[in-house]
């Protein structure tokens, strides 16, 4: 592990890397000021770009992206009580209270540290944590392999934000969407309708920018939301004495983070709320929180980063991604050759160092990056949707031509963005479609070998050689009725 | 943040919610789906007639097909009476940019990305109410031939030239 380890950050100090790194932070955060704007949208966007670089560059570029995105969505929450992305809605809790107060800088200064300490911490972990996970991944067979992603389905499912037939509803159809063309095992055409371009199956990049950036941009451009005003950092700079007040506070909202981010599913929404809850619950002056508290923002914005690195865990080592961000990261893996799941650990263990370590140089550079821009980003959550919607729309529409330059993929990615603008309006979630797409083939392909191995019995080969397959299948039974009992008693912290 | 319909204020009525009427038309489509199985899903290559090992090319769409049907009639028949609102039409904005996007399709080819881009931008800037000079400038020239040059200088990625020819 330490040679991979040692090698992998070896690969990582490039140039290049450093640079596009640096480039994807800035645009993260130029999109995560945008009230309306999400860091899902921008990384769908900005996806093809990491197909045309070396995967040292082009992935630690999404990361990037990801990063500041998850971070510049708290300079709108703070400075007009907008939030820039769903992970920082917790943050207009206390942020524009701080505002009012002429506190501004403070508590955009307390986001990026708090930011920057969750991510990299988290990161760091997961460095260490991963190659022990990636060798008993690689001890788990077809049967539990098919087990695993039926259990991950089950979770996005269950825990997508609205009710749970409507995340089966939408998981189901994406495990169909994924069937059209080819069959993983027999090389034989399924539901093709003699349509050629259909005999390979559909994409994942023109799915991907359809279902994330599209409806974003149609919803845009039916929100009416009047131009915010121009506004800049008022105040002094956080001091450390403010800062030594509010460790306690950082540590455990990113041990918070951290553990929610290896659940697939769940995410920095939930994060950023519990980390905030938490916090108030063992503040000795609960009654600030809400009226300008520094832990109040400190809470939620060290939650929600620190949701970013462990969600790499269930993605690198088995190959199911935690979320939607994840799901595109994994669309730039394929893009490039390199198939997230246990095998990766044994063919490319330092390139996923590489990538790891790439996380830790991204929250670097966010602090320095954040700490020198957050006047310029102040100024960003100014711009009028008019121009930055026909920009986002040219780009998304030219990102997915060039990829293959298949006129094709463009029918695709308007009936992408027809389905998801409609989905989003009937409050579906469109993330288990996604992972349904993307766990469909290897979870078929586990099944039939499975099926295979076991010679006809697949019972008895099951509880006799793999007892842990029936372990994990309780675990689906159990969690699913779980997720029924929780949204009956209304307790569902999801949906909260 | 997302929408919680079933947070409205719930209205009772005969009238089906346009939830269920959607969960109604998928629930035949897959129907249809399903017995279009036979035709649609190949035949995998037999070796002297002895059936190949693993899981049917069939089999997998069989199940789907049925967990689309059985799901989409319980979310059909749970939401019939959640609600009677139906869901707003897209207004002209909505189409417009769906129109400007395929014409930015088509365009974008003969044209070239630039003035593809400039063009569609400031239409659509215009339509939605951007009239600053400045920000059209920005966003309908400056900023698409900004990316150009990088892509196709900096990233060695290309991008139709068009007529411009840069």
């Amino acid at each position: 592990m330490w040679g991979e380890l040692f090698s992998g950050l070896e690969m990582i100090l490039r140039l290049d890397t450093v640079a596009m790194t640096a480039a994807g932070l800035v645009l993260g955060i130029f999109v995560g000021s945008l009230p309306g704007f999400t860091t899902v949208m921008a990384m769908a966007v900005l996806l093809p770009i990491s197909f045309f670089l070396d995967p040292l560059v082009g992935i630690p570029f999404l990361i990037g992206v990801y990063k500041g995105g998850i971070y510049g969505g708290s300079i709108p929450a703070i400075l007009i009580g907008v939030p820039g992305t769903g992970a920082s809605v917790a943050t207009t809790f206390d942020g524009p209270a701080l505002t009012k107060q002429g506190k501004s800088k403070k508590a955009l200064e307390m986001a990026l540290y708090a930011s920057v300490f969750g991510d990299m911490a988290s990161s760091i972990f997961t460095i260490f944590l991963i190659g022990p996970i990636a060798l008993l991944a690689m001890r788990i067979g077809p049967p539990e392999l098919a087990v695993v992603l039926a259990l991950s389905m089950a979770i996005i499912a269950a825990t997508s934000s609205t009710s749970l037939t409507k995340g089966l509803f939408m998981l189901f159809i994406g495990m169909f969407i994924a069937l059209v063309g080819q069959d993983p095992v027999h090389g034989v055409n399924r539901f093709t309708f003699d349509i050629f371009a259909l005999q390979a199956g559909i994409d994942l990049l023109p799915m991907i920018i359809g279902l994330f950036a599209i409806p974003e941009i149609l919803l845009a451009v039916e929100d009416k939301v009047s131009r915010v005003r121009a506004t800049k950092p008022e105040g002094e700079s956080l001091t450390l004495d403010e800062l030594k007040a509010s460790r306690r506070t950082i540590l455990r909202s990113t041990a918070m983070g951290g553990g929610i981010g290896a659940i697939p599913g769940v995410g920095q929404v939930v994060a950023a709320f519990m980390g905030y809850a938490a916090a108030k619950r063992a503040s000795a002056h609960p009654e600030t929180f809400g009226q300008g508290d520094l832990d109040g923002v400190a809470a939620p914005e060290a939650a929600n980063n620190a949701v970013n690195g462990p969600t790499m865990v269930p993605l690198l080592t088995l190959g199911i991604p935690g979320d939607n961000i994840t799901a595109i990261l994994l669309g730039a893996f394929v893009a490039q050759g390199l198939r997230p799941g246990p095998q990766l650990f044994s063919t490319d263990a330092a390139v996923i160092y590489a990538l790891l370590g790439s996380m830790v140089i991204a929250c670097l550079l966010l602090l320095v990056l954040g700490k020198l821009l957050i006047p310029v980003f102040a100024k960003v959550v100014s711009i009028p949707k008019a121009y930055m919607v026909p920009l986002t729309l040219v780009f998304a529409v030219a990102g997915t031509y060039v990829y293959r330059s298949n006129p094709m993929d463009l029918v695709f990615l308007m009936a992408f963005g027809l389905f998801g603008y409609g989905a989003r309006k009937l409050a579906f979630d469109v993330t288990p479609l996604v992972m349904g797409f993307i766990l469909m083939g290897p979870f078929e392909y586990a099944v039939s070998q499975t099926l295979s191995l076991s010679q006809g019995n697949v019972a008895g080969y099951v509880a006799s050689e793999r007892p842990v397959t029936l372990i994990l299948l309780a675990l689906i039974v159990a969690g699913l009725l779980f997720m029924i009992f929780r949204r009956k008693s209304g307790q569902s912290a999801v949906s909260a | 943040m997302k929408q919680d319909l079933s947070q409205q204020p719930e209205k009772r009525g005969v009238a089906p919610s346009t939830l269920s009427l959607v969960y109604g038309g998928v629930a035949c489509l897959a129907a249809w789906l399903f017995v279009l199985i036979p035709g649609q899903v190949g035949k995998p290559v037999t070796l002297f007639g002895a059936a190949p090992d693993g899981l049917a090319p069939d089999a997998m769409p069989r199940y789907v097909l049925l967990a689309i049907i059985g799901i989409a009639s319980i979310g059909a028949v749970t939401s019939f009476r959640d609600s009677k609102e139906r869901i707003a039409v897209p207004g002209p904005a909505v189409i417009l940019t769906c129109v400007a996007s395929f014409v930015f399709a088509a365009i974008l080819v003969p044209l070239g990305f630039v003035l593809a881009s400039a063009l569609t931008v400031v239409l659509l800037a215009v339509y939605l109410g951007g009239r600053h000079p400045v920000g059209l400038a920005l966003s309908g020239f400056l900023v698409p031939l900004t990316i150009y040059l990088i892509f196709t200088r900096v990233l060695h990625i290309s991008l139709p030239p068009g007529l411009a020819g840069f």
